[in-house]
Protein backbone atom coordinates (compact mmCIF):
# COMPACT_ATOMS: atom_id res chain seq x y z
CA UNK A 1 0.00 0.00 0.00
CA UNK A 2 0.93 3.48 -0.61
CA UNK A 3 2.36 4.72 2.93
CA UNK A 4 2.03 8.51 1.74
CA UNK A 5 -2.65 7.77 1.05
CA UNK A 6 -2.29 5.92 4.46
CA UNK A 7 -0.79 8.35 6.09
CA UNK A 8 -3.86 11.18 4.78
CA UNK A 9 -6.38 8.71 6.27
CA UNK A 10 -4.60 8.40 9.50
CA UNK A 11 -4.61 12.48 9.98
CA UNK A 12 -8.20 12.05 8.78
CA UNK A 13 -9.24 9.58 10.89
CA UNK A 14 -7.16 11.49 13.52
CA UNK A 15 -9.74 14.88 12.85
CA UNK A 16 -12.63 12.77 13.23
CA UNK A 17 -11.23 11.31 16.98
CA UNK A 18 -11.21 15.19 17.53
CA UNK A 19 -14.50 15.93 16.95
CA UNK A 20 -15.95 12.76 17.48
CA UNK A 21 -14.13 13.14 21.76
CA UNK A 22 -16.00 16.30 22.31
CA UNK A 23 -19.23 15.00 20.45
CA UNK A 24 -19.51 12.17 23.00
CA UNK A 25 -18.66 13.79 25.97
CA UNK A 26 -21.06 16.30 25.67
CA UNK A 27 -23.37 13.87 24.63
CA UNK A 28 -26.00 11.89 27.24
CA UNK A 29 -23.93 9.87 29.46
CA UNK A 30 -25.57 6.54 28.96
CA UNK A 31 -24.59 6.82 24.97
CA UNK A 32 -20.87 7.49 26.01
CA UNK A 33 -20.10 3.23 26.38
CA UNK A 34 -20.96 3.02 22.36
CA UNK A 35 -19.11 6.86 22.07
CA UNK A 36 -15.76 6.27 24.11
CA UNK A 37 -15.31 2.52 22.22
CA UNK A 38 -16.00 4.27 18.46
CA UNK A 39 -13.52 6.88 19.45
CA UNK A 40 -10.67 4.79 20.56
CA UNK A 41 -11.10 1.92 18.09
CA UNK A 42 -10.62 4.94 15.35
CA UNK A 43 -7.90 6.64 17.37
CA UNK A 44 -6.00 2.85 17.74
CA UNK A 45 -6.54 2.76 13.75
CA UNK A 46 -5.51 6.29 12.95
CA UNK A 47 -2.21 5.76 15.27
CA UNK A 48 -1.42 2.48 13.58
CA UNK A 49 -1.32 3.64 10.61
CA UNK A 50 0.81 6.87 11.43
CA UNK A 51 3.02 5.07 13.24
CA UNK A 52 4.28 2.55 10.72
CA UNK A 53 3.77 4.81 8.09
CA UNK A 54 5.97 7.33 9.52
CA UNK A 55 9.80 6.97 10.27
CA UNK A 56 8.93 5.01 13.50
CA UNK A 57 8.80 4.98 17.28
CA UNK A 58 10.33 7.97 19.39
CA UNK A 59 9.45 11.73 17.74
CA UNK A 60 11.61 14.69 18.97
CA UNK B 1 3.69 24.00 60.99
CA UNK B 2 2.61 20.51 61.65
CA UNK B 3 -0.82 21.55 62.00
CA UNK B 4 -0.64 22.85 58.32
CA UNK B 5 0.49 19.79 56.57
CA UNK B 6 -1.99 17.20 58.73
CA UNK B 7 -4.85 18.97 57.79
CA UNK B 8 -4.11 19.86 54.59
CA UNK B 9 -6.45 17.53 52.03
CA UNK B 10 -6.40 15.05 51.95
CA UNK B 11 -7.36 14.94 55.87
CA UNK B 12 -7.54 11.28 56.52
CA UNK B 13 -4.01 10.81 55.20
CA UNK B 14 -1.73 13.60 56.21
CA UNK B 15 2.12 13.38 56.08
CA UNK B 16 1.22 9.58 54.54
CA UNK B 17 0.76 11.65 51.54
CA UNK B 18 2.80 13.83 51.35
CA UNK B 19 5.21 11.08 51.88
CA UNK B 20 3.86 8.88 48.98
CA UNK B 21 4.14 12.12 46.77
CA UNK B 22 7.49 12.51 47.67
CA UNK B 23 8.46 8.96 46.89
CA UNK B 24 6.70 9.39 43.41
CA UNK B 25 8.79 12.29 42.57
CA UNK B 26 11.79 10.70 43.61
CA UNK B 27 10.86 7.05 41.37
CA UNK B 28 10.12 9.87 38.51
CA UNK B 29 13.15 11.82 38.70
CA UNK B 30 14.82 8.65 38.88
CA UNK B 31 13.34 6.95 35.81
CA UNK B 32 13.95 10.69 34.54
CA UNK B 33 17.45 10.30 34.92
CA UNK B 34 18.25 6.85 33.27
CA UNK B 35 15.90 8.05 30.03
CA UNK B 36 18.47 11.14 29.64
CA UNK B 37 21.51 8.50 30.31
CA UNK B 38 20.30 6.64 27.70
CA UNK B 39 20.20 10.04 25.48
CA UNK B 40 23.72 10.31 26.17
CA UNK B 41 22.99 13.18 28.98
CA UNK B 42 24.42 11.17 31.98
CA UNK B 43 25.56 14.28 35.14
CA UNK B 44 29.12 14.04 33.84
CA UNK B 45 28.45 14.70 30.21
CA UNK B 46 26.41 17.78 30.53
CA UNK B 47 27.19 21.78 30.81
CA UNK B 48 27.12 23.68 34.35
CA UNK B 49 24.19 25.37 32.83
CA UNK B 50 22.45 21.85 32.33
CA UNK B 51 23.32 20.90 35.56
CA UNK B 52 21.38 23.78 37.09
CA UNK B 53 18.37 23.10 34.78
CA UNK B 54 18.84 19.33 36.13
CA UNK B 55 18.93 20.71 39.87
CA UNK B 56 15.24 22.58 38.96
CA UNK B 57 13.83 19.97 37.11
CA UNK B 58 14.73 17.80 40.52
CA UNK B 59 13.18 20.44 42.71
CA UNK B 60 10.54 21.41 40.62
CA UNK B 61 8.72 17.75 40.30
CA UNK B 62 9.16 17.08 44.16
CA UNK B 63 7.18 20.25 44.66
CA UNK B 64 4.68 19.91 42.31
CA UNK B 65 3.97 16.33 43.46
CA UNK B 66 3.70 17.78 46.93
CA UNK B 67 1.81 20.65 45.82
CA UNK B 68 -0.95 18.29 43.94
CA UNK B 69 -1.68 16.82 47.79
CA UNK B 70 -1.82 20.25 48.92
CA UNK B 71 -4.35 21.49 46.45
CA UNK B 72 -6.24 18.07 45.23
CA UNK B 73 -9.73 17.05 46.88
CA UNK B 74 -9.00 14.03 48.66
CA UNK B 75 -11.64 11.82 46.05
CA UNK B 76 -8.66 12.75 43.33
CA UNK B 77 -5.32 13.47 45.09
CA UNK B 78 -3.85 9.69 44.82
CA UNK B 79 -4.94 10.05 40.71
CA UNK B 80 -3.61 13.63 40.70
CA UNK B 81 -0.28 12.54 42.11
CA UNK B 82 0.44 9.25 39.98
CA UNK B 83 -0.18 11.40 36.99
CA UNK B 84 1.69 14.56 37.38
CA UNK B 85 4.65 12.09 38.72
CA UNK B 86 4.16 10.09 35.65
CA UNK B 87 3.91 12.94 33.24
CA UNK B 88 6.85 14.75 35.35
CA UNK B 89 9.36 12.25 33.37
CA UNK B 90 8.27 12.70 30.24
CA UNK B 91 8.25 16.66 30.53
CA UNK B 92 11.67 16.60 32.30
CA UNK B 93 12.91 14.66 29.62
CA UNK B 94 11.79 17.04 26.79
CA UNK B 95 12.94 19.87 28.97
CA UNK B 96 16.16 18.63 29.04
CA UNK B 97 16.47 16.62 25.65
CA UNK B 98 14.14 17.74 23.51
CA UNK B 99 13.16 14.37 22.85
CA UNK B 100 10.41 12.52 24.53
CA UNK B 101 11.16 9.01 26.73
CA UNK B 102 10.31 5.96 24.63
CA UNK B 103 6.88 4.62 23.52
CA UNK B 104 6.67 1.73 26.01
CA UNK B 105 6.52 4.75 28.47
CA UNK B 106 4.32 7.66 26.91
CA UNK B 107 1.90 5.45 24.92
CA UNK B 108 1.89 3.03 28.11
CA UNK B 109 2.02 5.70 30.31
CA UNK B 110 -1.12 7.18 28.85
CA UNK B 111 -2.86 3.40 29.21
CA UNK B 112 -1.88 3.24 32.83
CA UNK B 113 -3.73 6.61 33.62
CA UNK B 114 -7.13 5.73 32.13
CA UNK B 115 -6.48 3.10 34.56
CA UNK B 116 -5.63 4.94 36.89
CA UNK B 117 -8.55 7.21 36.23
CA UNK B 118 -10.69 4.13 36.22
CA UNK B 119 -10.31 3.08 39.94
CA UNK B 120 -10.54 6.36 41.29
CA UNK B 121 -13.57 7.30 39.28
CA UNK B 122 -14.95 4.11 38.06
CA UNK B 123 -16.47 3.61 34.76
CA UNK B 124 -16.84 7.08 34.52
CA UNK B 125 -13.67 8.35 35.46
CA UNK B 126 -12.01 5.64 32.91
CA UNK B 127 -13.73 7.01 30.13
CA UNK B 128 -13.15 10.94 31.01
CA UNK B 129 -9.43 10.43 30.58
CA UNK B 130 -10.04 8.09 27.37
CA UNK B 131 -12.27 10.71 25.74
CA UNK B 132 -9.67 13.50 26.94
CA UNK B 133 -6.31 11.44 25.73
CA UNK B 134 -8.02 10.96 22.19
CA UNK B 135 -8.89 14.84 22.02
CA UNK B 136 -5.32 15.25 22.72
CA UNK B 137 -4.07 13.05 19.96
CA UNK B 138 -6.62 14.02 17.44
CA UNK B 139 -5.77 17.74 18.47
CA UNK B 140 -2.32 17.73 18.28
CA UNK B 141 -2.22 15.08 15.09
CA UNK B 142 -4.12 16.82 12.81
CA UNK B 143 -2.35 20.11 14.02
CA UNK B 144 0.58 18.55 13.49
CA UNK B 145 -0.20 17.57 10.04
CA UNK B 146 -2.03 20.71 9.41
CA UNK B 147 0.46 23.16 10.59
CA UNK B 148 3.67 21.54 11.20
CA UNK B 149 3.82 23.43 14.89
CA UNK B 150 5.30 20.33 17.00
CA UNK B 151 7.17 17.03 16.61
CA UNK B 152 5.61 13.47 16.08
CA UNK B 153 6.68 13.17 19.86
CA UNK B 154 5.06 15.59 20.76
CA UNK B 155 1.79 13.45 19.92
CA UNK B 156 2.37 11.38 22.35
CA UNK B 157 2.99 13.36 25.01
CA UNK B 158 -0.10 15.29 24.54
CA UNK B 159 -1.49 11.94 24.42
CA UNK B 160 0.04 11.30 28.19
CA UNK B 161 -1.22 14.81 29.24
CA UNK B 162 -4.84 14.20 28.39
CA UNK B 163 -5.01 10.96 30.01
CA UNK B 164 -3.56 12.22 33.62
CA UNK B 165 -6.02 15.59 33.44
CA UNK B 166 -8.86 12.80 32.56
CA UNK B 167 -11.35 14.94 31.47
CA UNK B 168 -12.09 16.84 28.32
CA UNK B 169 -13.13 19.96 30.05
CA UNK B 170 -10.06 19.37 32.49
CA UNK B 171 -7.65 19.63 29.32
CA UNK B 172 -9.26 22.52 28.14
CA UNK B 173 -8.86 24.24 30.83
CA UNK B 174 -5.02 23.56 31.13
CA UNK B 175 -4.57 24.42 27.50
CA UNK B 176 -5.51 27.82 28.31
CA UNK B 177 -3.52 28.12 31.06
CA UNK B 178 -0.58 26.37 29.21
CA UNK B 179 -0.63 28.83 26.78
CA UNK B 180 -0.99 31.97 29.27
CA UNK B 181 2.50 30.38 30.64
CA UNK B 182 4.01 30.46 26.83
CA UNK B 183 2.32 33.87 25.99
CA UNK B 184 3.96 35.42 29.47
CA UNK B 185 7.66 33.40 27.96
CA UNK B 186 7.51 34.47 24.99
CA UNK B 187 7.44 38.11 25.63
CA UNK B 188 9.64 38.26 28.24
CA UNK B 189 12.36 36.50 25.42
CA UNK B 190 10.97 39.33 22.89
CA UNK B 191 11.72 42.03 26.06
CA UNK B 192 15.01 41.00 26.12
CA UNK B 193 16.00 40.51 22.74
CA UNK B 194 14.47 44.19 22.27
CA UNK B 195 16.16 45.43 25.43
CA UNK B 196 19.87 43.99 24.25
CA UNK B 197 18.56 45.81 20.72
CA UNK B 198 18.53 42.67 18.57
CA UNK B 199 15.61 43.20 16.65
CA UNK B 200 16.36 41.20 13.80
CA UNK B 201 16.75 38.13 16.10
CA UNK B 202 13.41 38.56 17.20
CA UNK B 203 12.06 39.01 13.87
CA UNK B 204 13.87 36.17 12.66
CA UNK B 205 13.77 33.88 16.12
CA UNK B 206 10.10 34.38 16.21
CA UNK B 207 9.70 31.75 13.59
CA UNK B 208 12.51 29.74 14.72
CA UNK B 209 11.96 29.61 18.41
CA UNK B 210 11.40 25.93 19.43
CA UNK B 211 10.49 25.84 22.77
CA UNK B 212 10.04 22.33 24.19
CA UNK B 213 6.25 21.06 24.47
CA UNK B 214 6.47 19.18 27.57
CA UNK B 215 7.68 21.73 30.42
CA UNK B 216 4.54 24.32 29.06
CA UNK B 217 2.16 21.46 29.06
CA UNK B 218 3.55 20.44 32.99
CA UNK B 219 2.93 24.08 33.84
CA UNK B 220 -0.70 23.76 32.57
CA UNK B 221 -1.71 20.40 34.45
CA UNK B 222 -0.11 22.53 37.58
CA UNK B 223 -2.29 25.57 36.70
CA UNK B 224 -4.98 23.26 36.45
CA UNK B 225 -4.78 21.46 39.55
CA UNK B 226 -4.16 24.74 41.36
CA UNK B 227 -7.19 26.61 40.03
CA UNK B 228 -9.49 23.45 40.03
Amino acid sequence: MDCDFLRRVGVGLAGVVMVGSVVVWSGERWAWGVGVAMVVVIEVVSFALLYFCSRGGQGE
Amino acid sequence: MIDFFVQSPPHSLGWAAYAFACLMALGANALCERFLVELGLSWGAISRQARWLRVVRWVGVVLGCVAVVWLAEPAVWLGRVVGVAMFSVSAGCDLESHHVPPDWFTVGGTVAMVGVWGVVGGWEGAAGALLAQALCYGVMTFGIATFGFAAGGDVKLMMQYGAVVGSVSGVGLAFVVEWVVRVVWLAGWVLRELAEGRVDDVLRGARELRAPHGPFAWLGVMGWIAIF
